[in-house]
């Protein structure tokens, strides 16, 4: 039981493998960071466990409820949702779900999310005197994860929120940020060497945020919780700034 | 694990008459097995988790144990006894393999077994008639420990929690070397990571007594 601010438990990634010294690139996948399709932090309340069932089978769970994401306004119409939580619940509608891992056999784990509630546009200075209707927020995510042998590693995930159209509203359509990516890693020389390849795609109502990515990584482990990173990343958008192509050298150390 | 010889066609199409004898059998073997150690099956309790079934390593950071087996017995006894840690290495072998009970015949029968070649798949159980392997490994600790009562029950304990901590401690991030942390950091540790993991109650407790066995 987690009460207070914490790592949305809706998805995998963010909650489970975002820190530098994990994540086996330099960067997040596509969308699955700030402005992206994956809700990050939340204030709430949430429930975790876990069990080992018959046959070696295992499975895990989170649920929650809490005060959801903040849904604002880019520019005139396009809707921007934070998804960061926040402990003051200005459009006083809470969100409810959760994620449900099954591990078939140890090595192997496929997960679901879901999330469901209501949101409500806070338009700021842009909508003074006027009422905003609640719109419909769902978050739906699958992901798996395979140790397919002891040096390759393949996960994956896919992950969309959608909010609502209202059609009373100041900015009457909703809309949809979605997105997935799937990584090979593979380890080698007596496993302090890996290479990574990811492959991931973003979707948002935001050109910046809208691009698909292919990142290659080098990483040189020097202990469990410290290692070098070089990651390269293509990127191809319509979005001349999410076009541009990256090369990253990241030294990570977790405690 | 106890259920995948169970599970082979091997044994299934032997009649139960064959089945109960053969354990029959194996309660009469068991108490003479116990006095000279039998080194597969304490390897296969205590070491398996960590060097996998044929040594070659079960978990990123362990080493092929082929690769080590030049050096002399009483260095490799030695080692297994105490700990043993290459300068540099990601991860240290834990005295005793963490488990207490462990003695120096014990090490020395097991080095033996893996001299012998543990790589090589183990007979078909039908074939000569003995029990298949995995039960006599569970129940092999307890006579193991026979000298010192009591300890069979924490030695179970272990070698699930070594099983589980394999199994689950790198699924997110590179495996943290048990000897890394002290007791009181390994207990707030596994608290957390239960509930990051998505552990049962048991799976963690047993994680615990092996990392407290194994630092
Ligand atoms: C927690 C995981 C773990 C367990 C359990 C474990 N080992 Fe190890 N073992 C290791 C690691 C890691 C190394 C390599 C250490 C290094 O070279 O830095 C190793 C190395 C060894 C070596 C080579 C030592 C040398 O001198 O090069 C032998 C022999 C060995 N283990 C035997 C055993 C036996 C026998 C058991 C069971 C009683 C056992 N191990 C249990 C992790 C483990
Ligand atoms: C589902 C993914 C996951 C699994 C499985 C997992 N960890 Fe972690 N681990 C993390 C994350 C994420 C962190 C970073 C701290 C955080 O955000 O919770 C972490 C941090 C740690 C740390 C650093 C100290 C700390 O508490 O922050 C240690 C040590 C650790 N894990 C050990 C373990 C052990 C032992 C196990 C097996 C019982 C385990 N981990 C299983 C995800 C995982």
């Amino acid at each position: 039981m987690v009460v207070g601010k914490f790592l949305s438990p809706v998805g995998y990634f963010f909650q489970n493998l975002h820190p530098s010294w994990i994540n086996k690139l330099a960067s997040v996948p596509a969308g699955f960071g700030h402005g992206g399709a994956a809700p990050l932090t939340d204030v709430g309340v949430q429930l975790r466990g876990g069990r080992a069932l018959a046959d070696g089978h295992q499975l895990n769970y989170a649920l929650y409820v809490a005060n959801g994401p903040r849904l604002g306004l880019e520019g005139m119409e396009g809707l921007d949702l934070d998804v960061e939580g926040s402990s003051t619940n200005r459009d006083g509608e809470r969100v409810w779900g959760g994620r449900v891992g099954w591990l078939p056999r140890p090595g192997l784990e496929l997960g679901a999310s879901l999330t469901r509630g209501d949101v409500v546009l806070d338009p700021g200075e842009m909508g003074i005197g006027m009422a905003e209707p609640t719109r419909a927020y769902r978050v739906e995510g699958v992901d798996v994860a395979w140790q397919a042998s002891r040096a390759v590693s393949l996960r994956g995930e896919w992950i969309r929120q959608r909010v609502g159209d209202a059609p009373m509203s100041l900015a009457p359509d909703g809309a949809t940020w979605r997105a997935w990516y799937v990584q090979g890693a593979y380890r080698f020389g007596a496993d302090r060497w890996e290479t990574v390849l990811r492959v991931g795609d973003s979707l948002s109502p935001h050109g910046e945020s809208t691009f698909q990515q292919t990142a290659l990584g080098l990483n040189y482990l020097f202990r469990p919780g410290t290692q070098l990173k070089l990651s390269w990343e293509i990127n191809d958008s319509d979005n001349a700034e999410a076009e541009a192509d990256r090369v990253l050298l990241q030294l990570a150390h977790g405690f | 694990m106890t259920r995948v010889p169970l599970r082979s066609p091997a044994i299934a199409s032997q009649s139960l008459r064959a089945v109960a004898a053969a354990f029959g059998l194996a309660l009469v073997i068991l108490p003479a097995g116990a006095i000279a150690a039998d080194g597969k099956a304490l390897y296969e309790s205590t070491c398996v988790a960590c060097h996998g079934p044929t040594g070659k390593g079960a978990i990123p950071g362990v080493p092929d144990l082929a690769t080590r087996l030049d050096k002399p017995d009483a260095e490799l006894v030695n080692n297994v006894l105490n700990g043993f840690q290459t300068p540099g290495s990601p991860m240290a072998m834990p005295a005793k393999g963490g488990n207490p009970a462990l003695t120096a015949e014990d090490a020395q029968a097991i080095i033996g077994y893996l001299r012998s070649g543990a790589g090589t798949p183990p007979p078909p159980s039908a074939a000569n008639g003995a029990p298949a392997s995995p039960p006599a490994a569970v129940l092999a600790p307890a006579p193991a420990g026979a000298t010192s009562a009591g300890v069979a029950a924490d030695s179970t304990a272990f070698a699930r929690g070594a099983q589980a901590w394999a199994d689950n401690c790198a699924r997110c991030h590179a495996m943290r070397d048990p000897k890394s942390l002290p007791d009181e950091q390994w207990q707030v540790v596994v608290t957390h990571m239960r509930l990051r993991a998505g552990l049962d109650g048991a799976q963690a407790d047993d994680i615990l007594v092996f990392l407290k066995g194994s630092n």
